[in-house]
């Protein structure tokens, strides 16, 4: 990945971390890593994982889903928010 | 001919995951099996229908989900860009929905949860119906 894709997926995630803090009441409270993307086929997956346990599956997803939406308003790029997987 | 032979193993496979989605639902209550299953369920079908629509699939065989909203959006013969969009979503939140099922142990995953993975599931399945009529 080159400095330029690096800084570019830095601003996503400060963004997005900005849209967290801003709506840190609405639903289920999230978090990211600084490492939490993956980059693939010109898409950005950004991984989101629950900042508490017991949240319920589809309360995380629809927060997701949020979040996608208002982050994609902010930033261009083709950006997916997805729950931890495995690599 | 190929072609064909195989857009209808995929059509098996989505109907068998299909049904089995159900039955762990309502037979054992296997909540994140079911979950999980009826994500599958809606990617064989839309592997079905870009199949049925002329698309080579890479050449380890099936679609990565992250290149699915693409091929849905780009590919998908005789369905309009409003259901294309709306299977695409569908299908985004299923994925989303497994992966929370299948990885996040400590996530609570409910009756509720089932009902909207087989709600979302049945939308793709009934527009990509409606597409080949």
């Amino acid at each position: 990945m080159s400095p330029q894709d690096d800084g570019r997926i830095a601003r996503m995630i400060a963004k997005l971390r900005e849209l967290l803090r801003k709506q840190s009441g609405n639903g289920v409270p999230l978090v990211i890593a600084d490492d939490g993307y993956v980059e693939e086929g010109g898409w950005v997956y950004l991984i989101l994982t629950p900042a508490k346990p017991g949240v319920r599956a589809y309360e995380y997803v629809e927060r997701l889903n949020e979040l996608e939406c208002e982050l994609r308003k902010e930033v261009d790029g083709n950006i997916l928010l997805v729950p931890a997987a495995p690599d | 001919m190929r072609e064909v032979r195989l857009a209808e193993l995929w059509r098996e496979m989505a109907a068998d995951s299909f049904s089995a989605a159900g039955g762990l639902f309502s037979g054992t209550g296997h909540l994140r099996s079911a979950l999980s299953r009826a994500y599958y369920a809606a990617y064989a079908r839309v592997v079905t229908s870009l199949l049925q629509s002329d698309v080579v699939l890479p050449s380890r065989g099936n679609p990565g989900h992250r290149r699915l909203p693409a091929l849905i959006l780009n590919n998908l013969k005789g369905v309009s860009g409003a259901r294309a969009a709306r299977v695409c979503g569908a299908i985004d939140t299923l994925y989303k929905l497994r992966l929370v099922a299948d990885y996040q142990a400590d996530a609570v995953v409910d009756e509720t949860d089932a009902r909207v993975s087989f709600s979302l599931m049945g939308r793709v399945f009934k527009d990509l119906k409606e597409a080949l009529l």
